[in-house]
């Protein structure tokens, strides 16, 4: 248990659907029975089609929803104990997609003091936490910049410096590389990275790329509500045809396996990086 | 039939501490039934560029020739250019604004003046093309998910019925599925409706599929223009100036360093596949 | 097309001015802004000229950028000028037409001219030495007695500084939404008053759609980053004054003392009229 930093059982979650009158026409079932934990210091892929639900769990982790069945800890307390909201909040940072929508202050380093100004941490502390959140995402010379003039992925990793000074265990990121371009999505894989290696931070990171998910320890695949596979990306990505089933996709590199074990060549089929592939084609080669 | 983009150059916020150049003496031609693939990381100038082919903004120099007019000119209708050249915005859903959906695309052609079945006929047209079922056309455009308000805000520009149709990230946001979906109908809209298409994108993959041309924008200029089989022979350049190239291609390189003998460029996996088995690279 | 339009324009130069605390500079305006209007002779407009001259000259801020917001004014300042001229009764000096001068007049408007002039420079001194941010903490702080009152000071503080993030990229996003429905054949610019009222739709319902959207990020956002209002709230930066603050502060009574003392001098015409008898 200790070990735990999230442990959903049988979460459930529902949203009333409404007629064009008002009334209540029945309930959009969201999630439905998830049971799953996450270990501390993991990195862990949430995967699923637009409207899967995933987004909703993720919710759920940072206490900004609340199970209608089941029960769900963050850090072993009970995301429903409301007295224990902005311990949960604080331990368990989020990021958005939008990193405008994200962004409070004019200023990035005052950006970045905000969570911990809510947490009336004193304003010492909170200037060496601001510094040293900033440093960690590498924005520590754009401290007494504007947002507005800053590009998607440098705003995205002050967004992320602001989850840090509040100093979370656990850091939940919906699609945080959605609206970015390839290097902004570089500078935000490369930042987590850091985050999961040096300071040990959990990681729960929800992607529809399917090669920032093959970065991770664990994959979780969500679809109508329910966990429907998991294990490690080379586990989850060699159900190519589950995968596709899923309406998701696989690495191109999986995909290329997946092609020639069907041609009848003898690989493995759970490579999903350019140099796995490398070496299992160089070892047919000399074979032949 | 041709879009001329002449040594076009923009300058942002002219005259203000922050001026700098968007656009830097781009010239290139666009004929009609061409796919073309615009790439650039953000602040390539791209979006800027693909402004001007429909005079949405003006250069600082150079001009936009559209079937030989120059379409800067004080006797040309913009209006009339801006009907034949079709801009979609990114994220195009957010410029939805009417209580149904067949009303929202309505709105191109009826500020074009036409009569009422003309309008009905084109709207209904576009519909079917994005592939939006009649189910939806009477519902409020807010009612949709995802991926079919992005469907049904396309449609808002395919019923001006344009020659030429650019799109900006059209795939921006949008899951697997969803991408596949909106490629593979954009690609189908240029077989049977003829037009040029002009994609706007930062992802290889999606270009490397489709598209026949490849533009590529860096720092305001035009670094290369040629066929994706072409450009993509420039690895390391492409990653210099920050963007992505496909695994597959990467995969070219590499085993190509390793001494096997493979195609210039790769650039899909059935490529690849094909390359490796009946080129006799491996054997089953 | 949006773009020109700039809000609270600000000028870096990283001047003594600019490191001011931003309650110093908008004390100083309040009362530099009365003062104006005691003043009632040459010496006293004299001395605030040299005050605020050589605050400008201390703030590196150029002149023409001063003079730039005035331009867009000059219009109301005339008119006002040449009423005041106009309409003051006294001893006549000029008669054109139906048009009377008098001595008064002509005092008058050039009071009321260069009252408006000076009070126009010294607050825009203000915005453009001082940052937004800087003025809503500012406005802060000095309003927070009226905490006391229940005056939501901390709500007011944090929608002015949200405001201030928000209004360039809800601009930018007015300008993308304008190009949009233009690519789509929308004509913002013929028609008639109703027709153009019209036109605004396809603008305004996508751009109160996304400010909402926005807004509804943004409060999950604040949320999710433990955001209570102002309970237990901490800052990392407090305003805090320095030497140079109350040197500032000194340096402005000093000047307001000065300035009321001229009120009991005599003027400058009545000098001369007493050394010319």
């Amino acid at each position: 248990m200790n070990n735990t930093m999230v442990r959903s059982e049988g979460l459930s979650f529902s949203y009333p659907v409404y007629d064009d009158e008002g009334n209540k026409q029945g309930v959009n079932q969201v999630l439905k029975n998830v049971t799953l934990s996450v270990q501390k210091g993991e990195w862990v892929a949430i995967l699923g089609h637009n409207g899967s639900g995933k987004s909703t769990f993720a919710r759920h982790v940072n206490a900004l929803l609340f199970p209608e069945e089941g029960t769900l800890w963050v850090n072993g307390i009970d995301t429903r104990s409301e007295e224990q909201i902005w311990e949960i909040r604080s331990s368990a940072g989020m990021i958005f997609q939008n990193p405008d929508n994200q962004i409070i202050a004019s200023i990035v380093e005052e950006d970045v003091a905000f969570g911990p100004e809510n947490l009336g941490v004193e304003p010492s502390e909170i200037r060496s936490r601001v510094d040293a959140a900033l440093s960690t995402v590498n924005m520590r010379k754009y401290a007494d910049r504007d947002p507005n003039r800053l590009s998607g992925g440098q705003k995205q990793r002050v967004a992320i410096a602001g989850v840090l000074a509040m100093k979370p265990a656990c850091i939940i990121l919906d699609e945080p590389t959605a609206m970015l371009d390839p290097s902004g999505r570089r500078e935000v894989m490369d930042t987590l990275e850091r985050l999961n290696h040096d300071e040990h931070i959990t990681i729960l990171h929800i992607t529809h790329y399917m090669e920032e998910a093959a970065r991770a320890d664990r994959v979780i695949v969500i679809d109508h509500g329910e966990a429907v596979l998991e294990g490690t990306p080379k586990e989850v990505f060699a159900q190519v045809d589950r995968m596709k089933a899923l309406g998701l996709d696989v690495p191109q590199m999986t995909e290329l396996a997946y092609d020639l074990r069907k041609s009848g060549i003898d690989i493995p089929a759970d490579i999903t990086t350019v140099e796995e592939m490398v070496e299992a084609l160089c070892r047919l080669k000399s074979k032949t | 039939m041709s879009i001329e983009v002449k040594n076009l150059t923009y300058w942002y916020d002219a005259g203000t501490p922050y001026s700098k150049k968007a656009v830097d003496d781009v010239s290139f031609t666009v004929e009609k039934g061409e796919f073309i693939g615009l790439i650039g990381h953000t602040g390539s100038g791209k979006s800027t560029l693909i402004q001007h082919l429909n005079g949405l903004i003006r250069p600082t120099s150079g001009t936009v020739l559209y079937n030989g007019t120059d379409i800067f000119a004080k006797e040309t209708d913009l209006r009339q250019i801006r009907q034949k050249v079709g801009l979609v915005f990114q994220y195009p859903e957010h410029q939805l604004f009417e209580m149904t959906v067949r009303k929202d695309v309505e709105f191109g052609p009826r500020n074009l003046h036409l009569p009422q079945e003309e309008i009905d006929r084109r709207v209904e047209q576009a519909l079917h093309v994005v592939g939006l079922p009649e189910s939806v056309w009477e519902k409020s455009p807010f009612e949709l998910s995802g991926g079919q308000k992005r469907r049904a805000a396309i449609a808002g520009v395919l019923a001006m019925e344009p020659e030429y149709l650019i799109l900006d990230e059209p795939t921006a946001g949008l899951d697997p599925k969803g991408r596949d979906e909106i490629l593979s109908q954009i690609e189908s809209l240029r077989d049977t409706l003829g037009l040029a298409v002009i994609l706007v994108s930062h992802s290889m993959e999606d270009v490397a599929r489709y598209v026949d041309r490849l533009i590529v924008m860096a720092e305001g200029q035009k670094r290369y223009d040629d066929t994706p089989r072409e450009v993509f022979t420039h690895v390391f350049d492409l990653i210099s100036i920050g963007l992505g190239i496909p695994q597959i291609t990467e995969l070219n390189e590499r085993l190509k360093e390793h001494g096997f003998q493979l195609p210039k460029t790769i650039l899909t996996v059935e490529e690849m596949r094909d390359a490796l088995i009946e080129g006799g690279q491996i054997h089953a | 097309m949006l773009r020109d339009i700039t809000i609270g324009q600000y000028y870096p130069s990283g001047s003594i001015i600019h490191k001011l605390d931003p309650r110093v500079k908008i004390v100083s305006t309040l009362v530099f802004i009365v003062l104006l209007f005691l003043v009632k002779t040459f010496i006293g407009f004299a001395l605030a000229i040299l005050f605020l001259g050589s605050v400008v000259r201390l703030s590196k801020v150029p002149l023409k950028f001063i003079l730039r917001g005035l331009k867009a004014i000059m219009f109301l300042l005339m008119f006002t000028v040449i009423l005041n001229m106009l309409m003051t009764k006294g001893e006549v000096w000029l008669r054109l037409w139906i048009f009377t001068i008098t001595k008064q007049g002509v005092y008058q408007a050039l009071f009321i001219g260069l009252r408006l002039v000076l009070l126009i420079i010294g607050s825009s001194l203000m915005t453009l030495t001082t940052t937004p941010i800087e003025l809503t903490d500012g406005i802060e702080r000095l309003m927070r007695p009226l905490k006391k009152l229940h005056v939501p000071v901390h709500d007011i503080a944090m929608m002015m500084s949200i405001a201030l993030r928000f209004i360039p990229i809800l601009l930018e996003e007015t300008d993308k939404i304008m190009k949009a429905q233009m690519a789509r054949g929308a004509d913002f610019e013929s028609g008639r008053l109703i027709q153009r009222a019209k036109a605004m739709i396809p603008i305004l319902v996508p751009l109160f759609l996304s400010a909402f959207r926005r807004a509804g990020e943004l409060a999950t956002a604040m949320e999710a980053r433990c955001y209570r209002g102002d309970s237990g709230r901490t800052r990392m930066k407090e305003l805090k004054y320095k030497k140079r603050d109350y040197i500032a502060y000194l340096v402005l009574i000093l000047f307001a003392a000065l300035l009321i003392a001229t009120r009991h001098l005599p003027d400058i015409p009545a000098i001369i009229r007493s050394l010319m008898s």
